[in-house]
């Protein structure tokens, strides 16, 4: 079920009034319902796939009661293997079989040894990477006595398949979220107020802007050899705005919508393209996925403690993991091997922690010294989406190389300029709504007709601009 | 809870009055003419109404008789046109009606325009009896192969158009389906554009184009094939066709070409050149191009006859 769908738009609002007005008393009934509503959720598209959740949310439970009664390391150890083993193995089959089982090949008849490959037609269930970390997140915390074990199975069930975050994040710990299942949870309205607004804006975020940018960066990225220039920038520029729409418009959407049910997730991105550096950006960008890299990689590795080979080891990993998180390609590898070099200098010349706070705090508008950071941050971040958007590397540098040299034959894609307007439209609020959790957060601050007003216009420009319903590209990772 | 039901039941309240100023001010919707069946179980239009096409770029207008158009200033040398929403045509304006072109081309004929969407070939047939009494030269049935298939209660059974059952051997007028609901639709212009772009598994909008023309575009089944039959020879037994010819609209199916050819159908068949884009973009009807393609390709063989 897609957020932007008018199913959803019938799900939520009967599971909304199921949740507050039959089973509100009872935390248990609300905690069953959270779990059939969200198998209800996730079935839509392929039921099937429930078993993978069902199995995984047994394997973890269970090996999470063993942490817990056994006190012996080698066996605990054993136990969060097992876990590791089985949740990579289903990420690892379903996603990566039929990529290594290629890049195999293709090394082989590289080396003059042909081979016949035996690939799957496997269907990539939606969400695994998201589930399967935050699973893992619960087992690698109670091994490491960060967490108590839960005894609750169904709130358990409930954690692992919150149907808000469930396909597409913010990956949340289960030291944030299996809490929460535990507590009573009473109608809060001002809760409740400010997660409709988050579902509005995010909801502007993936049907304006996003779904309006795609249309054109399809157009530019799946015929770029007719394009110009100038042409080739708009589409990398486009999907440079529809990855952000799309992907934290989604996590406004599921943020708001938990707050609906008296939940708070984790802040997934905090208005990443007015970073000043790209260690700024990537505290910024899904935040839920690099934090999650931080501490259960990157930290165990022994972090940026070590001596510089060690740094930059560690950096190389964490990125490149990150890369291939996103999917079974090598644009993303490379992607992430890219930003490991844009990050590299900072981290070695400990600059990476230099811009910690909000750009241009306490007013209206950045300094000069912050437009060009911002600036130069932003186009860095634009070169490299080229290689994630891309479908092989041999495309994002043909694309590359297009883009460096002219032709006077090729093809000028009109835009319509309301496009533009509307991105500009969005980056002046996102802008004036920096330092808040969310764009729009602070709109409580206004006067009603003002707030009522934004909302309608709002819900018109999302009539207006609606196109197809279109998938959220993070469904695919 | 009761604040915030109270806030979002008066928020949807005054979101649907917004959007109800929005929809009537911007045009986003075309207005629909209501519908009238008549004495001889035809469904027209209520006569002498008029309404704007969507963004208000045109206006259409319901002629005395309840057909879409203007009627002709003379009915010597008459030629009607009985059509669906191809000759309904309310996406373009009326200099691009079948009438206004033929006129044009055919200057010592006059034009009589009875078209409505959904027509079926059998209720074509029936509006053409009926129009047989004004004496024309020539009644030109435009028509697909949907509206041959749908023509036959046996082959699909749709309540809301004029069908065949040829169990019965009887004609059945078809229902206006829900005529109050649908007043309070096409006049909730909010609710109506909600309906047209955003129901149920139907995405109207930025679609590719529909291939309705090319949908019954391909072998008939045995079964459809014998209903047809049945169709045709209650036809042939029932209307009399001497003046009546068939346009056809290109790509029509060769199985059932044939078999109007075998059950002596006069058939003008248009031909689309592919130099023209005779379609709009997203909607299978014709443009004006279109429109006037047709048009010249009909003249040609009016003119030879």
């Amino acid at each position: 079920m897609l957020f932007n769908s008018l199913d959803f738009a019938i799900f939520l609002p009967v599971t909304f009034m199921l949740y507050w007005f039959i089973v509100q008393k009872n935390l248990k009934l609300q905690n069953v319902l959270i779990v059939c509503a969200s198998y209800l959720f996730y079935g839509w598209w392929d039921w099937r796939f429930l078993s993978l959740i069902i199995f995984s949310t047994f394997v973890d439970y269970t090996i999470g009661y063993l942490l817990k009664q056994e006190q012996n390391s080698i066996k605990r150890k054993i136990y969060l293997w097992i876990s590791i083993t089985i949740n990579l193995g289903f990420l690892g089959f379903f996603k990566y079989y039929n990529f290594f089982i290629e890049s195999f090949t293709e090394a082989f008849i590289f080396f003059g040894k042909e081979i016949q490959p035996n690939t799957l037609d496997i269907i990539l269930p939606v969400g695994i990477s998201f589930y399967t970390f935050q699973t893992l997140s619960y087992t690698i915390d109670v091994y490491k006595r960060k967490l108590e074990p839960t005894t609750d199975f169904i709130a358990f069930a409930a954690f692992v398949s919150f149907f808000p975050q469930l396909v597409a994040g913010p990956i949340e710990r289960a030291t944030n979220l299996l809490p929460q299942f535990y507590q009573k949870r009473n109608f809060n309205y001002p809760l409740a107020v400010l997660g409709l607004r988050q579902i509005l804006w995010g909801l502007f975020k993936k049907v304006v802007i996003a779904d309006n940018c795609a249309k054109y960066a399809n157009i530019i990225f799946n015929d770029y050899a007719s394009y110009d220039t100038s042409s080739l920038i708009l589409g990398a520029l486009f999907f440079t705005f529809q990855i952000y729409g799309d992907f934290s418009g989604y996590s406004d959407i599921a943020i708001g919508t938990s707050r609906l049910f008296g939940f708070n997730l984790m802040q997934n991105f905090a208005f990443p393209y007015f970073s000043r550096d790209i260690a700024e950006f990537w505290r910024r960008w899904h935040i839920s996925l690099s934090t999650w890299f931080r501490d259960y990689l990157y930290i165990p590795l022994g972090g940026s403690k070590g001596g510089t080979k060690m740094k930059i080891r560690n950096t190389f990993i964490i990125f490149l993991v990150s890369g291939f998180w996103h999917g079974a390609n090598w644009t993303f590898i490379f992607w992430g091997f890219l930003n490991a070099l844009y990050f590299l200098p900072l981290l070695l010349r400990n600059k990476n922690r230099k811009n910690t706070n909000d750009v241009a705090e306490g007013r209206w508008l950045p300094n000069f010294k912050e437009i060009i950071q911002i600036f130069f941050t932003f186009w860095l971040t634009v070169f490299a989406w080229i290689f994630f958007r891309a479908d092989s590397i041999s495309h994002a540098f043909n694309y590359i190389s297009k883009l460096l040299t002219s032709d006077n034959y090729a093809k000028n894609l009109s835009i319509p300029s309301e496009l533009y307007y509307l991105i500009l439209f969005f980056l002046s609020i996102e802008w004036l709504g920096r330092s808040s959790k969310f764009a729009i957060e602070r709109l409580q601050f206004m006067h009603k007709t003002f707030r009522w007003v934004f909302y309608l216009s709002i819900i018109l420009l999302l009539f207006k601009f609606a196109g197809q319903e279109q998938e959220f590209i993070y469904f695919q990772f | 809870m009761k604040l915030f039901l109270k806030n979002i039941f008066l928020f949807c309240l005054v979101s649907l009055l917004f959007g109800e100023i929005v929809c009537r001010f911007s045009y986003v919707t075309s207005d629909i003419p209501s519908r009238i069946i008549d004495k001889n179980n035809i469904q027209k239009y209520n006569p002498n109404q008029t309404g704007k096409w969507i963004g208000n770029s045109h206006s259409w207008h319901i002629n005395k008789d309840g057909w879409p158009g203007s009627l002709p200033k003379s009915r010597k040398n008459l030629i009607t046109i009985i059509g669906d929403s191809y000759v309904e045509n309310f996406m373009n304006p009326d200099s691009c009606r079948q009438s206004v072109f033929l006129k044009k081309m055919l200057p010592t004929y006059n034009f009589y325009e009875a078209s409505r969407s959904g027509v079926s070939f059998i209720e074509a047939m029936s509006i053409a009896s009926v129009l047989d009494s004004l004496q024309p030269l020539q009644q030109l049935i435009y028509i697909h192969d949907a509206d041959l298939l749908e023509s036959v209660v046996q082959i699909k059974k749709m309540p809301d158009i004029t069908q065949y059952d040829s169990e019965n051997i009887k004609i059945i007028p078809g229902i206006l389906k829900s005529p109050g609901l649908k007043k309070i639709l096409y006049n909730w212009k909010l609710i109506y554009y909600l309906y047209t772009n955003y129901s149920f598994g139907i995405k109207h909008k930025n679609d590719a184009k529909p291939k309705k023309e090319n949908i019954k575009n391909k072998s008939l089944t045995l079964k459809d094939r014998e209903e047809l039959k049945k169709l045709l020879s209650y036809v042939n037994r029932t209307f009399n066709k001497s003046n009546i010819s068939l346009v056809y609209r290109p790509n029509g199916n060769p199985e059932i070409l044939k078999l109007l050819t075998n059950f002596d159908f006069k058939i003008i068949l248009l031909v689309d050149h592919k130099e023209k884009e005779w379609s709009f973009e997203h909607d299978p009807h014709w443009t004006c191009t279109g429109h006037e393609e047709a048009a010249e390709q009909v003249s040609l063989k009016l003119s030879r006859k």
